[in-house]
């Protein structure tokens, strides 16, 4: 009778589960992910939709159907690589073959790192989210740091595409600089420790040019909100040209205001809140993307043990031939 | 730049011609020549791209043209260098399949579905890990193309002996090409995703078909592993397996809605 162990370990179940993904991964990319009930059963017959919606097929790879043969896949893996393990080592010296043992090794390491990384991203307090900023707007980040946006620029081809977008920002926490300025480019996100920010867009939007009684100034771009006395105030649209714009004052929540808001006309000279319109102009506007990832040392370090380990069972192959 | 691909695909549809002559003759000669021909073939697209990277003043494998021009100039490449090892029996009829395959690739990328215009990448797409990602699992489907065509002849041949050949042709294409298409396919592109996006993995359909071709070729691997003999089920996963790879490209790239769009 074999052993649990033995059982787990087993050839069968790895060729089982492989097989399994591989017909689930081509069904769950065919069958778009993550839609409303009504969607599936307006594209498909009434069977088939309640079977996508109430087996969490709609959202295959968040759903147990998905997460059970993972955590058994991962049991067969370490268990494999285990076996394989102890089996090698009890082999002479010269003969051992540890390619595929630091193989395994990195993917049972990057499953791991992957479920890790997840548990610690839903319990975790960062937050991971998009923001635009215009040069001299700050951002807070999480452990006190706020992040500034110092220059902005958009690098063109000759023919006038975009080629890069560069965001120089500084960090300062309890209002001290901390040296030095940095860049963010596209693909060159900033790390700080399990935050990074990342280039992620690139925009030019007509703004209300707004100043306070005091002196006060900033800019309201398209589709930013700024805080007033009976709610928020979300510009829509700037029309140089007339020299107006429109926005959709939002009441707070629970005033006896109408729900669904109201539009109102803007402009020069304009009141929102303490500010008054001075004038429109156009904003650069760099969207940055922070997303936190506690795994990404032990992502990037599985990663490597598994090239390892290919390299080595390629190495080995290419030296010693491959089988008749 | 735009004759270098015609005149490749003129090379390489004479070196069919060629080894297709020297197949149906009985003495068994080997032509002399057609691998070599594959060889200008692959300088001939060696030149193309290093004309087109020029022009775009990146290296030039952001697009499907580019990406066809590449995978027939590694295919071709790989053909000369099977003529020219010693290590394994040379099989006439892989090398023909293969440089029909060659020939394919670069018809396709002259088709209307591969566009021509040499643009300069967007930002998103100017990273070495995409030029990794791209250029390593591209180098990865030129051995799974030999491996396809070695199953293939395994499953149509008759004689034993042969059927070991070609078995083992499929065994070592597969061998190489799966560590080098892991790295470039899902670690180089994972990483590619991370700075370029922030998640490592989307479950986007590219990425899926990705996965799902790797989990054909780990299972034909473990197979072999497991029965350690030539047999019809190995090579039926190396076609599949194959067919996995060509929708990944294709047929997700027209057919599905992905975040790789704008390789196309």
């Amino acid at each position: 009778m074999p052993t649990p162990f033995k059982a787990l370990r087993s050839l069968k179940l790895t060729f089982l589960l492989l097989s399994y993904f591989a017909a689930m991964g081509i069904s769950a990319s065919l069958v778009p992910q993550g839609r409303d009930a009504d969607y599936y059963r307006a594209a498909m017959p009434a069977f088939l939709a309640d079977l996508v919606t109430k087996t969490g097929f709609s959202n295959f790879f968040a759903s147990l159907l998905f997460l059970v043969p993972a955590f058994i896949f991962f049991a067969n893996l370490s268990s494999c690589a285990a076996f394989r393990l102890s089996r090698e080592l009890r082999k002479d010296r010269k003969k051992r073959r540890h390619g595929p043992d630091i193989l395994h090794l990195g993917l049972v390491l990057l499953v791991a790192s992957v479920v890790v990384g997840q548990a610690a991203k839903q319990s975790g307090q960062e937050t991971s989210g998009f923001v635009r900023l215009s040069v001299g707007e700050a951002v807070q980040l999480s452990g006190g740091m706020l992040l500034v946006l110092k220059s902005l620029r958009e690098e063109r081809y000759v023919d006038g595409r975009p080629k890069d977008w560069i965001s120089e920002v500084e960090l300062r926490k309890d209002g001290v600089l901390i040296p030095p300025a940095r860049e963010i480019r596209v693909n060159h996100p900033l790390r700080l420790g399990a935050l990074s920010i990342r280039q992620s867009s690139y925009g030019v939007e007509r703004a209300l040019k707004l100043r306070t009684a005091s002196g006060e100034a900033r800019s309201l771009a398209g589709g930013e909100s700024l805080d007033i006395d009976s709610g928020s105030l979300m510009l829509m649209a700037v029309d140089p040209m007339r020299g107006t714009a429109i926005a959709r004052e939002e009441p707070k929540a629970g005033s006896e205001a109408s729900a669904a808001g109201r539009i109102v006309s803007l402009g020069i000279g304009s009141k929102i809140g303490d500010f008054t319109v001075e004038g429109m102009e156009e904003l650069a506007l760099s969207g940055l993307m922070a997303s936190y990832d506690p795994a990404f040392p032990a992502i990037i370090a599985s990663c490597l043990v598994a090239a390892l380990g290919i390299g080595l069972t390629l190495a080995r192959k290419l030296r010693g031939g491959f089988p008749e | 730049m735009n004759s270098l691909a015609p005149a490749a695909f003129v090379l390489i549809l004479a070196s069919a011609a060629i080894q297709a002559f020297f197949l149906f003759r009985r003495d068994g000669r080997l032509d002399p020549v057609s691998h070599w021909v594959l060889l200008a073939a692959f300088l001939g697209l060696l030149a193309l791209i290093v004309r087109r990277s020029v022009a775009i003043g990146f290296p030039a494998l952001t697009g499907t043209f580019e990406c066809l021009v590449f995978l027939s100039s590694v295919l071709c490449l790989l053909l000369w260098a099977y003529r020219r090892q010693r290590g394994f029996a040379f099989l006439p009829f892989a090398q023909f399949g293969a440089t029909v395959a060659a020939a394919a690739f670069l018809a396709l990328a002259s088709s209307p579905i591969a566009p021509k215009e040499a643009l300069a990448p967007i930002p998103a797409l100017r990273s070495g890990w995409l030029l990794l990602h791209v250029s390593l699992s591209f180098v990865g489907e030129a051995f799974f193309v030999a491996s396809f065509v070695s199953a293939l002849a395994f499953l149509a041949s008759r004689r034993e002996e042969e059927k070991k050949n070609y078995d083992r042709l499929c065994y070592a294409s597969i061998a190489v090409g799966y560590p080098i298409f892991t790295m470039g396919a899902l670690v180089f592109g994972a990483v590619w995703a991370e700075e370029a996006w922030g998640k490592w993995w989307s479950w986007d359909p590219k990425e899926i078909w990705a996965l799902v071709t790797w989990l054909a070729y780990t299972l034909y691997l473990h197979l072999r592993l497991a029965r350690k003999r030539s047999d019809t089920l190995p090579s039926i996963l190396a076609v599949a397996g194959f067919l996995c790879a060509l929708f990944t490209f294709f047929g997700v790239n027209f057919l599905l809605p992905s975040l790789h769009a704008y390789g196309r």
